[in-house]
């Protein structure tokens, strides 16, 4: 259980961490998801201890970081962003003075080591030093470290980050594992990342938690655009001229030919109303032909990004810029979301293949 | 504490350092053995230990340097600062490993006495006294480069660095003769440790008013010490500069005296290093 509270931190004049609050709960995953330099590794930094913040507290299982620093570092197992690993040492011997920093006995180590080493699969490694691990490795031993004492609460900082993708399906079943016996923090400016193994994202932004919600509940309330990707036949012109009339729908937007012969538009409808049956009588009724009809959720970029610039739109200057951002960012979460489908397709045959195996 | 002695020792020995320490410091104790003791014809071997306190200037760098910068550029002090471990432990911990590196190669020059005894009864009293403050002596520089190991990220300049710092060590016994033992002199003196201790004041609290009061005290303590005995400022400079001198404490042991105020002196000197390396890292935490 990891208690946040008014948490601000100040490097000189600037301001890492704006006054944060949280609770992460005893078996939650928790993802923060911020882009670069949103203060994500600096408030991991002080809950782990490497930090003091200016101002606020952090109470790990009812012990305050900074009054009771021995005792919370004990529940802690923490993998900064850069792997902390000592080049010249044996992946076992590594282990064993991580070991030894954090005071596991000596009955049972050998056990603990060689169990945790095998959920990472780095067993194999152990007699190779480290400076010569690829990086990918080097971040599983960095991972194991962190594991290390069985900590009932473990913080992860990019854990994906220079693995492949086959690892990366690993990892995020290890992460859910720990998530079912361990409170987990990790975080990501890769959204999919977070989406995949997460109960709860807290998007931060400038220091600032801007949303903090289950995955399906961010998603959701974003849900209300109504929005269809359409692929017709024939010009944009017909087709705008056809979906132009229709009451129902709000705006139709030009994506271009995609498919000799065809148009790519995205209709948007009124809020809360299922357009896509309407579309298609309508379609059939003016005699376009229809051929691929999708439906736009939004996804969590989209939220990322509209909450993202919705908080930067308080400085006046940016506003414009940030508007921008959002207009060009439509065009490209497309594009990704079609990214991210192929991947999840590609995800789950790996996912079948490996459980046949 | 223990984890972090077992690490840095196992470091030295994995990392060529360790070797290389050993190995030059041996030959240089015995070119200086054979310099003052063999071609000398001279069977007095602690003047070999006299003459050798300069080897420190060369060999305590080598074993200081990489202890906290090498941590700082492989970015690993973030494991061992989020670590259930204090980080006194910690730079004790670096501090006694330095001091078991060099206990090694003291234990390796017992050879040389060794080699005499064969030719006469030696003043072993006398040799034992001179190898305690000689070895006391090693600590307290190692503590000096602990504390400039700890202030930087690149070993280079931790080990030019500590060069210079225990340079100057060495040579303030002459520095000091040039100060003059005016009453002028030791006003001088005394407002510029009021200065320093100001500036680290500040420094640790950024604090513009508590600082000024701080200064302003000190001023005025110094004042009223100036009023009331205004012979304490005779020779003040010298005096204070002669307590720091860790070459100058180094002669009684070499007169086969134990003195245990001397002994303690080494101690805390060493220890009071370390408390301003614990205060560098601490104070970085809440920068």
């Amino acid at each position: 259980m990891i208690e946040v509270k008014n948490l601000t931190k100040r490097y000189g004049q600037i301001l890492a961490v704006d006054d944060l609050s949280f609770t992460v709960t005893q078996g939650e995953i928790v993802g923060f998801l911020g882009p670069n330099g949103a203060g994500k590794t600096t408030t991991m930094n002080i809950i782990t201890g490497y930090l003091a913040p200016t101002e606020g507290s952090v109470m790990i299982n009812g012990f305050d970081i900074i009054e009771n620093p021995l005792e919370a570092k004990t529940q802690i197992g923490y993998l900064p962003d850069h792997p902390p690993i000592y080049p010249n040492m044996t992946v076992w011997e590594y282990l064993n003075f991580v070991a030894d920093l954090k005071k596991v006995k000596r009955a049972g180590r050998k056990e603990h080591l060689e169990e945790i080493m095998d959920l990472v699969k780095i067993a194999d490694m152990r007699k190779r030093i480290t400076k010569n691990l690829s990086k990918g490795y080097r971040q599983r031993v960095g991972l194991c470290q962190a594991m290390v004492g069985n900590p009932s609460v473990i913080i992860l900082d990019e854990p994906m980050v220079a693995l492949d993708p086959m690892q990366i399906i690993e990892m995020r079943q290890v992460i859910r594992d720990l998530g079912s016996r361990h409170t987990l923090i990790l975080s990501s400016h890769i959204l999919p990342e977070v989406s995949a193994v997460c109960d709860r994202v807290m998007i931060i932004h400038k220091g600032r938690i801007v949303a903090s919600d289950t995955t399906d509940k961010l998603t959701s309330s974003l849900a209300g655009q109504n929005r269809l990707q359409l692929r017709v036949k024939d010009g944009f012109e017909q087709a705008s001229g056809l979906f132009g009339t229709q009451n129902f729908i709000k705006t139709v937007e030009n994506l271009g030919v995609k498919e000799e012969g065809s148009v790519d538009i995205i209709i948007v409808g009124d809020e809360g109303t299922d357009i896509r049956e309407l579309t298609f009588k309508a379609c059939v009724e003016n005699n376009i032909s229809l051929l691929s009809m999708k439906n736009l959720d939004s996804t969590l970029e989209e939220i990322f990004l509209e909450v993202t610039a919705s908080s930067s739109k308080q400085g006046l200057e940016i506003e414009d810029e940030a508007l921008l951002a959002v207009s060009e960012t439509t065009e490209t979460t497309v594009n990704e979301e079609e990214k991210g489908i192929c991947e999840n397709t590609v995800e789950k045959e790996d996912e079948d293949n490996g459980s046949d195996n | 504490m223990v984890a972090i002695i077992k690490k840095e020792l196992r470091n030295y020995f994995n990392h060529i350092t360790g070797y290389i320490f050993l190995f030059f410091y041996t030959v240089l104790m015995a070119i200086f053995f054979i310099m003052t003791n063999v071609l000398q014809q001279n069977a007095d071997y602690f003047h070999t230990l006299i003459n050798a306190i300069i080897i420190f200037m060369l060999m305590i760098p080598m074993l200081t340097m990489r202890l906290f910068s090498e941590e700082f550029a492989q970015k690993t002090d973030q494991l061992l600062y989020t670590a259930p471990i204090s980080t006194s432990s910690i730079v004790f911990g670096k501090f006694l490993s330095a001091c078991i590196m060099l206990l090694i190669g003291v234990v390796i020059t017992f050879i040389f006495p060794y080699l005499i005894s064969s030719y006469g009864t030696l003043p072993i009293s006398r040799i034992i006294g001179t190898y305690i403050g000689f070895y006391l002596m090693g600590c307290a520089f190692i503590s000096i480069g602990i504390l400039v190991s700890v202030s930087t990220h690149s070993q280079v300049v931790a080990a030019i660095g500590s060069f210079a710092m225990i340079f100057v060590f060495f040579v303030m016994g002459a520095l000091i003769n040039a100060i003059p033992a005016t009453r002028d002199a030791g006003l001088i003196f005394a407002a510029i440790i009021s200065a320093i201790i100001g500036y680290i004041f500040y420094s640790s609290t950024k604090n513009t008013w508590a600082s000024g009061g701080v200064l302003a005290g000190l001023l005025s303590i110094f004042g009223i010490v100036y009023a009331l005995m205004p012979s304490f400022y005779d020779g003040l400079a010298i005096r204070s500069l002669q307590w720091v001198s860790l070459v100058s404490r180094f002669r009684s042991f070499s007169n086969g005296i134990l003195e245990v105020a001397d002994v303690a002196y080494y101690i805390t000197f060493s220890i009071l290093f370390c408390f301003f390396a614990i205060n560098i890292i601490e104070k970085r935490r809440w920068a």
